[in-house]
């Protein structure tokens, strides 16, 4: 290995303290990103996407995190409060899905965005102030000289998003999480800022994690995809593995329960319905035994009840599956799950 | 139901199972003494039929008046002017006591199951609530017809005793719908059903309404930001933008040739799980936000954010008329089938759009259906 990635997650576990015992909800994900990557993390409530995301900035409160997430090399989770912070901050920045929250209402944009250039650096306030300005600008803020010292309020759901993600880039980090950042905003709204982050990718050359449930905008702007299910990563690799090739019953699922302006229609009797995932996703406090998506799974086989199946090298370098289904069914199945009737 | 061209907003024969007639709503803006010196148009001149077997969609985003519309359509809250008919009979001013007996007819769905079911009530009890209030079961006989009901939404009648939070968000969504059938209603009004549900669940419960579309012979008027959920369920769609109906049209054509700029506009915005299209399809992005109901824009209300706006749609209202295809739209320069978002209609002559342009990642796949 001559490239070190950016960010290397290995061996994660994160449980909480509950009353009742600590309560795994991430157990054991490997994955990592490269410099300038776009990896897309996909999977429905629950599935862990988001605590994997906190655990990252050491935002976690109450809970127990093992393993090692290594930034550059250095692991995150053997530093202390201080050491964190100086890295997370210059770094890392993150982008939550709502943005309103992460905004002090009782203080100007401007204000805000010069606390945290100088929460990371030595700036001089009227150094930082220009960075503030300049941070509007680049986000796509119109005049946002006048903007500068509006209150949050003040700003639409869709400008604030970019008030966040100029925080966020306030001290020129490597990596950018954004943990569903579009969710809120309406989708005229929603293309603006995807477009937005796909164009500060090309312009600071910016790794981005994008937490999402939605596999449009994976689509549109991931390189790699992770898909998780209760707490494990059942299926990584390049957006065509995942969209063309996959090879795990769950991501075929998903991939075919989306409703899509492409593809068919369910209409009235039945014919073309929709695909759902039978069953429900597993309460964390009683995972399933083996590997935790067989009670919903349409392949399921014996050793599936029984065995944790690892994530293992599927057909070509970078794509990793955990199913124990052999590969030789793999394109049978896959096409028998995700092609509806009429093929 | 998709019997294509020739269903308008009003079909004006008494055949409408609800109908809206130039139905508008304000609300005053402001507290204290500026109370009631500003007004906020959410619904503003609406005219529809909901017809007997068809699923209507409403579109629209956030603001659009689209949860206003579909209060004002089960008169959970009073129109400020129009008329509303309920199977051809004027219901506008009628009292609440008069109006129970058409209630029974309409039910309404919520996006957030959990605030609509009280928490302190057995599932059992939450379904048998209807028909307690209208009289409709004797007590004897609830029991059993609300586990039948908990059947045939898909939930197990072994939780009859169980309490909402021991449920899932999808579960909770069948008990909503479990409850709003109880009363064997002609219309379901659902306002975003499936908006707070993880995908798999999501489509679990869009089977759900097409199934008891089909057994009950249901009618669904359906209220949802999201174009790619309601192409899979609805016959025909009406898009809102600012309070206004902009165009209303069978599904097909609004999936497949949509004339109004802002149609195309919301179609091209919304993400396709597939990266082929996803990333070699030209996306139009609208620019801005859209626009505050409390201080519309004059003229066409979608004109600061139009790519195609003119002069004439910053001083003159477009208004809903035919569009020759079998549908409405209200705008002064419709897209002609097949052109291009971006092409602008005032700007140049007609031609050099040729039909060979599509403007949209939709393949042709979707007609039919079957």
């Amino acid at each position: 290995m001559v490239n070190t990635p950016l960010l290397q997650v290995k061996d994660l576990r994160i449980a909480f303290r509950t009353g009742a015992g600590p309560v795994t909800v991430v157990d054991g994900v490997d994955f990592s990103i490269d410099e300038g990557e776009t990896l897309g993390i996909v999977g429905e409530s629950g599935s862990g996407k988001s605590v994997t995301c906190l655990s990252i900035l050491g935002l976690l409160e109450n809970a127990q995190v093992s393993g090692e997430i290594l930034l550059r090399g250095e692991n995150l989770l053997a530093l202390d409060r201080a050491g964190l912070r100086a890295v997370r901050g210059a770094s890392i920045g993150m982008v939550f899905q709502d943005p309103l929250a992460s905004l002090n209402p009782y203080h100007r944009i401007g204000w805000q965005l010069v606390e945290a250039i100088q929460a990371h650096g030595r700036t001089s306030r009227r150094a930082a102030r220009a960075r503030a300005l300049e941070l509007l600008g680049q986000v796509g803020i119109p005049h946002p000289a006048q903007r500068l010292d509006d209150w949050p309020h003040q700003f639409s759901g869709g400008m604030r998003q970019r008030v966040m993600i100029a925080m966020a880039l306030a001290n020129h980090p490597a990596l950018l999480i954004g943990d569903e950042p579009t969710t809120a905003l309406d989708v005229s709204v929603q293309a603006q800022i995807l477009e937005l982050l796909a164009r500060l990718q090309d312009e600071l050359g910016i790794a981005v994690i994008l937490v999402t449930h939605n596999l449009g905008i994976v689509a549109q702007i991931a390189d790699r995809v992770m898909v998780m299910y209760a707490g494990r990563v059942v299926e990584s690799g390049s957006i065509w593995d995942i969209f063309r090739e996959s090879a795990h019953p769950y991501t075929w699922g998903l991939l075919s329960s989306v409703p899509s302006l492409t593809g068919p229609v369910l209409l009235s009797d039945g014919e073309a319905r929709l695909r759902s995932i039978r069953g429900l996703p597993p309460n964390p406090t009683a995972m399933p035994s083996g590997c935790r998506f067989h009670p919903r799974c349409g392949f399921v086989m014996d050793v599936c009840r029984t065995d944790v199946p690892q994530l293992e090298s599927a057909d070509r370098p970078g794509h990793r599956a955990a199913c124990h289904l052999p590969p030789e069914r793999r394109t049978a199945a896959r096409l028998e799950a995700t092609v509806s009737g009429d093929g | 139901m998709a019997d294509g061209a020739g269903r308008m907003t009003t079909a004006g024969d008494g055949q409408a199972l609800l109908a809206l007639r130039d139905v508008s709503k304000r609300f005053a803006v402001g507290r204290g003494l500026s109370r009631g010196s500003r007004w906020l148009t959410a619904v503003d001149g609406v005219t529809l039929d909901i017809v007997r077997g068809e699923t209507f969609a409403v579109v629209g985003e956030t603001g659009c008046g689209k949860s206003t519309l579909a209060r004002l359509m089960v008169r959970l809250t009073p129109v400020t002017s129009g008329s509303v008919l309920i199977g051809g009979r004027d219901v506008t001013h009628e009292h609440r006591r008069a109006l129970r007996p058409l209630r029974r007819d309409m039910q309404l769905i919520f996006q957030d199951s959990f605030s609509s079911l009280n928490p302190r009530h057995t599932v059992g009890a939450i379904i048998a609530e209807p028909f307690r209030i209208h009289g409709l079961v004797p007590r004897a006989e609830r029991r059993a017809n609300v586990e039948r009901l908990m059947e045939l939404v898909g939930l197990s009648a072994a939780s009859y005793d169980r309490y909402p939070r021991d449920f899932s968000g999808g579960q909770r969504q069948r008990i909503s719908i479990a409850r709003a059938i109880a009363v064997r209603p002609k219309l379901l009004v659902c306002d975003e059903p499936v908006s707070a549900l993880d995908v798999s669940i999501q489509a679990q419960i869009l089977n759900l309404l097409l199934d008891l579309r089909r057994e009950l012979g249901l009618s669904y008027v359906f209220i949802s930001h999201d174009l790619a959920v309601v192409r899979q369920i609805a016959d025909r769609v009406a898009v809102m933008y600012l309070g206004r109906l902009v165009e209303v049209a069978p599904a097909q054509q609004i999936f497949g040739s949509p004339h109004h700029p802002y149609t195309a506009a919301l179609l091209s915005a919304t993400p396709v799980p597939d990266p082929e299209i996803a990333r070699h399809s030209r996306r139009v992005v609208l620019q801005g936000d859209p626009p505050s109901p409390a201080s519309p824009p004059s003229g066409c209300s979608f004109h600061p954010r139009c790519p195609r706006a003119a002069e004439r749609c910053a001083t003159e209202r477009p208004q809903l008329t035919d569009d020759g295809a079998g549908g409405l739209v209200a705008c002064h320069f419709p897209l002609a089938p097949g052109e291009s978002l971006e092409h602008r209609a005032g700007a140049d002559a007609a031609g050099s759009a040729g039909p060979d342009r599509p403007n949209l990642p939709i393949s042709s796949a979707d007609e039919g259906g079957q």
